[in-house]
């Protein structure tokens, strides 16, 4: 699979413990019609896997669970590799999340 | 939501619901962490219905990745993995598919083309021929006598148009060598009843119908390019046909031959004729054609029951010409399918068997391969697979196959028309419309997806079932075998045995009824004759003088070249497509002259003295005719064998004396001779009884040149041409050819049309063969284990033999006896192609099914025996 800098962008944020789609597009300001599309391949392509949100939160918020995604130790290597490339050219650098806490570990 | 509700559509449907949740979720959730404790501000409502768009690429893309990844296209691929896994089986099932798709293909072009094509002609389903035949031969069309079309042109009343039209072939030279074209006579309403407009110019106007002689033809296209070399601007040129120059007043379309004279004339030029013509007196001879348009709210059974009633009216006015006669009405394009129509049902029911054969042996090989995937289906099966995707699996597969045997197909097909088309065009002109279009891919590929649903679908649905029911059960594949594939096993055996016996003992037929008509003497010796057919008419061979003195110095001259053994003259040429066939009244002299209507008619045929030997044909009595039989000798005659029969049972004719009528003048002769009998029309046809004037004391116009040769015929035609042109160099040649061309041409359709299907029959025997051993191992290597289980609880060699083989044998035996009763139904539709060869002609029922059941038996050894040498220790420990 072909590693784009849209790609690396959601590798690194879900390396620095983003999991959920919106959180996500919050992370790397890409358009959800990216953000969404990279995941399904990094989940095809065995870099993330994703599982369902605990039901307690999603009940108590009234809504269905949500998906969670993370990166497993394939796309942890994936995302070292290409982010060494990237922040060499300087094309990624450290960034802020804006004003949103990152959600950790399984809600 | 109700974004996301509306385009989930999109989503693959096994991950639609996620796909929903999962959305609803991420919204959901932002909703609430946005409002928490707070005014939602517009911009984050704002920001997330901005979000919620991206589900649409979303969807989208998940939509566009399901079908890439999972769809058919990756059941293609998988499937085009699997059969090059197994090139060996994948290449037969290809060739075998191809073989029965390209030869449906072919032989579909030929039906579409003679059968099912729309006529390019106006309301073609309107357009008769008519033709008159004896009454107990209906089959048996011969031409209309002038004088019995205007009788049916006056009486009748079905028609909106009746035309006849007579051959006329007409001298042209261009400049290098005379030649003869070829073209008719046609009264008013002929190209009416035909419906035609000309490509270019127009058609005849009534005036000109009734001008003799005219002075306007109407050209083929055929003509116009060859003759014109396409000129833009033939309308109003003049041609110089017989000397006569004609104006041409049109172009006919391309496609335009109707051949309702002869279908093997290529007539390329029309002239108009008159009813008042002095032929029409003539009821006798019959030469014309005749073509008729069914007025409106008329059907053809009406006009067959009206022209019914004519003839009789007829039989009675003219008892001795067309006492035994009757009108027979053929829809036009029966008449243009002529003498192929049945052999081409037969040949396209023989394909579809060759094609059936085909799928049978394709399931069988789909089977046995599918069967060794057990574990592979039963493994998809376990990891969710549901039914419907195995089966579609193995359609798929199936379908892959047979597209590429559809394109191989295609190969065969596109060989076989061009066969066709050459082959096939001397004896049916519209063949050489035959072409691979747009119309036949379409067919064939029809043709191939139904075989992969017919190959496929029963192997598909035995083995989805029994990967779902059986799961991974060790084992499972190799005990006894379910009773339901046995089942198939034992209908596709019987099958292919019933299906192969049908086309053999076809095969078998058309090859006797072919060996017996080869066999048949025609009369004459067919090695090294050639023969040059002309028309000595016009102002060079006005007198009797002029025609006897053109055929002595030509006879001359050819005898001079070396390699010449006889040279004759003859009006009557057996076996040449203008046959001159003369009919006359014959009268015994001392014998009281029968009444009128029983008066016998004869074959009247003018010949030099050299034509007997020239033919071979044997002398049975007296003598042949000698240079002393001159014009001032007196006057003689030789008759043949048929003919002595009838008058002279038992008797000598020589020295009687007969009164014949040539072309209404009666002549009286002595019998110095009798010879052999000939076969003039086919050797099919029975030789008619024929008497023999000589060329000397009758100097006809119409003759034919037969020489005898001393080396191959073919090799002197050119040096004899040039021989007849050096005593009249305008004098066009009608038709040159050896004997026995012309006796191979005559023989062309049955030999086409059986050696295809003794091809066809060959193929299905093979088929079946391969098919039937294929299955009985299969079978048997299914039964491994039980066979183990036997041999080790002390089964005998023998009992395993006797085991498997009586089981293949069996099927055999039930394959035969429906491959009979289904022999007897498909001969009788053969039956008219035979020649004396009864349908059930117990010698080829016999000898072929005693050949199949050999085979078939052996085919079903082999796996028996190999299967007495199963090891039991490997047998059980297989598992």
């Amino acid at each position: 699979m072909k590693i784009t800098y849209s790609t690396t962008l959601v590798l690194e944020a879900l390396a620095r413990g983003y999991h959920y789609g919106f959180d996500i597009m919050d992370a790397t300001n890409l358009p959800s019609g990216t953000v969404y599309p990279i995941l399904r391949r990094l989940e095809r392509e065995n870099m993330v896997t994703s599982e369902w949100e605990a039901d307690g939160v999603a009940q108590s918020e009234q809504r269905p669970p949500r998906r969670y995604y993370a990166l497993t130790a394939e796309g942890q290597k994936v995302f070292e590799g290409t982010a060494e490339r990237y922040r060499a050219a300087g094309a990624i650098a450290p960034r802020s999340a804006r004003g949103l806490r990152p959600a950790r570990g399984r809600g | 939501m109700a974004l996301f509700r509306a385009i989930k559509v999109l989503v693959p449907s096994a991950i639609r619901h996620d796909w929903l949740r999962e959305w609803e979720a991420e919204v959901r959730h932002r909703w609430t962490t946005v409002a928490r404790g707070r005014e939602v501000r517009w911009q984050d409502q704002a920001d997330v219905v901005r979000r919620s768009t991206g589900a649409i690429s979303d969807a989208a893309w998940l939509r566009q990745q399901f079908t890439a990844d999972h769809d058919i296209m990756r059941d293609v691929h998988y499937a085009m993995r699997m059969l090059s896994r197994r090139p060996l089986i994948s290449t037969l099932a290809v060739v075998v598919l191809a073989i029965g798709i390209g030869g449906t293909v072919a032989v579909f072009s030929v039906v579409d083309t003679l059968l099912l094509r729309e006529l390019p002609y106006r309301d073609p389903e309107r357009i008769v021929t008519l033709w008159l035949t004896q009454r107990d031969h209906p089959e048996d069309r011969e031409g209309v006598a002038p004088g019995a079309f205007l009788d049916w042109h006056d009486r009748s009343k079905s028609f909106s148009h009746i035309a006849a039209a007579s051959p006329e072939s007409f001298d042209y030279f261009d400049g290098t060598e005379p030649e003869t074209v070829i073209g008719a006579r046609v009264t008013e309403g002929f190209f009416d009843a035909l419906g035609v407009q000309p490509a270019l110019g127009r058609l005849f106007v009534p005036r000109e119908y009734t001008v003799f002689p005219s002075s306007v033809v109407v050209i083929s296209h055929g003509a116009w390019q060859r003759m014109f070399a396409g000129d833009p601007a033939i309308v109003g040129r003049k041609v110089v046909l017989e000397g006569e120059p004609l104006e041409v007043v049109g172009v006919l379309p391309r496609w335009f031959h109707p051949s309702v004279l002869g279908r093997l004339r290529q007539e390329e030029v029309w002239v108009p004729g008159t009813l008042k013509n002095p032929e029409f007196a003539n009821r006798r001879t019959r030469y014309w054609g005749s073509v008729a348009r069914l007025a409106p709210g008329v059907d053809i059974d009406s006009a067959r029951a009206e022209l019914s009633i004519i003839s009789e009216q007829l039989s009675r006015e003219y008892p001795i010409v067309l006492g035994a006669m009757t009108a027979t009405v053929v829809p036009f394009r029966d008449h243009l399918a002529g003498p192929i129509r049945d052999p081409l049902r037969v040949l396209l029911g023989a394909v579809l068997l060759v094609l059936l054969l085909g799928c049978a042996n394709v399931a069988s090989l789909l089977l046995s391969s599918a069967a060794a995937r057990q574990r592979e289906f039963a493994v998809r099966a376990a990891i969710g697979a549901n039914r419907w995707r195995l089966v579609r699996q193995t359609l798929v597969e199936s379908l892959v196959l047979s597209m590429l045997a559809c394109l191989a197909g295609l190969a065969i097909a596109r060989t076989a028309i061009d066969a066709f088309v050459v082959i096939g065009s001397t004896t049916v002109p519209q063949l050489s419309e035959l072409a691979l279009d747009g119309r036949l891919v379409v067919f064939a590929l029809v043709t191939s997806a139904l075989t992969s649903m017919l190959v496929a679908l029963w192997p598909a649905l035995r083995i989805s079932r029994a990967a779902l029911r059986d799961g991974l059960t060790e084992g499972s594949v190799s005990t006894t075998g379910s009773r339901d594939r046995r089942r198939v096993a034992s209908a596709l055996v019987i099958a292919e045995v019933a299906l192969a016996l049908v086309m053999l003992v076809t095969a078998g037929l058309l090859i006797r009824s072919f060996a017996t008509l080869v066999r048949v003497d025609p009369g004459f010796v067919q090695s090294n004759v050639a023969v040059l057919q002309v028309f000595a008419y016009g102002d060079l061979y006005n007198t009797d003088g002029q025609r006897r003195t053109f055929v002595d110095r030509t006879l001359g001259q050819m005898r001079a070249i070396s390699g010449v053994d006889k040279a004759a003259v003859v009006s009557a040429m057996p076996f040449i497509p203008a046959n001159i066939n003369i009919q006359g009244g014959i009268r015994i002299e001392g014998r009281p002259a029968p009444p009128e209507r029983e008066q016998p008619v004869t074959s009247l045929t003018v010949a030099s003295p050299d034509y007997f030997a020239a033919m071979s044909i044997p002398v049975r009595r007296g003598r042949l005719f000698t240079a002393d039989d001159h014009p001032n000798a007196p006057q003689v005659a030789i008759i043949n064998d048929l003919l002595a029969d009838r008058f002279w049972p038992g008797e000598s004719p020589l020295d009687q004396r007969i009164t014949v009528n040539w072309q209404g003048r009666w002549r009286t002769m002595q019998v110095v001779g009798v010879v052999g009998r000939l076969r003039h029309d086919g050797l099919d046809r029975d030789p008619r009884p024929e008497v023999f004037i000589p060329f000397a004391q009758l100097p006809y116009g119409s003759m034919t040149f037969v020489v005898r040769t001393t080396t191959d015929a073919a090799l002197l035609i050119a040096i004899l041409k040039k021989q007849i042109w050096d005593v009249d160099p305008n004098l066009p040649l009608y038709d040159t050819s050896t004997i026995e061309a012309l006796v191979a041409q005559s023989l062309a359709p049955r030999r086409f049309i059986t050696s295809l299907l003794t091809v066809l029959a060959g193929l299905a025997f093979v088929l079946a063969t391969i098919g039937i051993y294929g299955i009985v191992s299969f079978a048997t290597s299914q039964r491994t284990r039980e066979i183990g289980v036997r041999v080790a609880v002390g089964g005998s060699t023998r009992d395993i033999l006797r085991l498997v083989f009586t089981e293949g044998a069996q099927r055999v035996a039930v394959g035969v006896l429906v491959g009979l009763a289904g022999s007897l139904a498909v001969t009788r539709v053969v039956a008219t192609l035979l020649y004396q060869v009864s349908p059930n002609d117990p010698l080829t029922l016999g000898t072929t099914t005693a050949l199949l059941a050999v085979v078939a038996l052996l085919a079903c050894y082999w796996p028996a025996r190999r299967a007495t040498r199963v090891d039991p220790l490997v047998a059980l420990r297989s598992d």
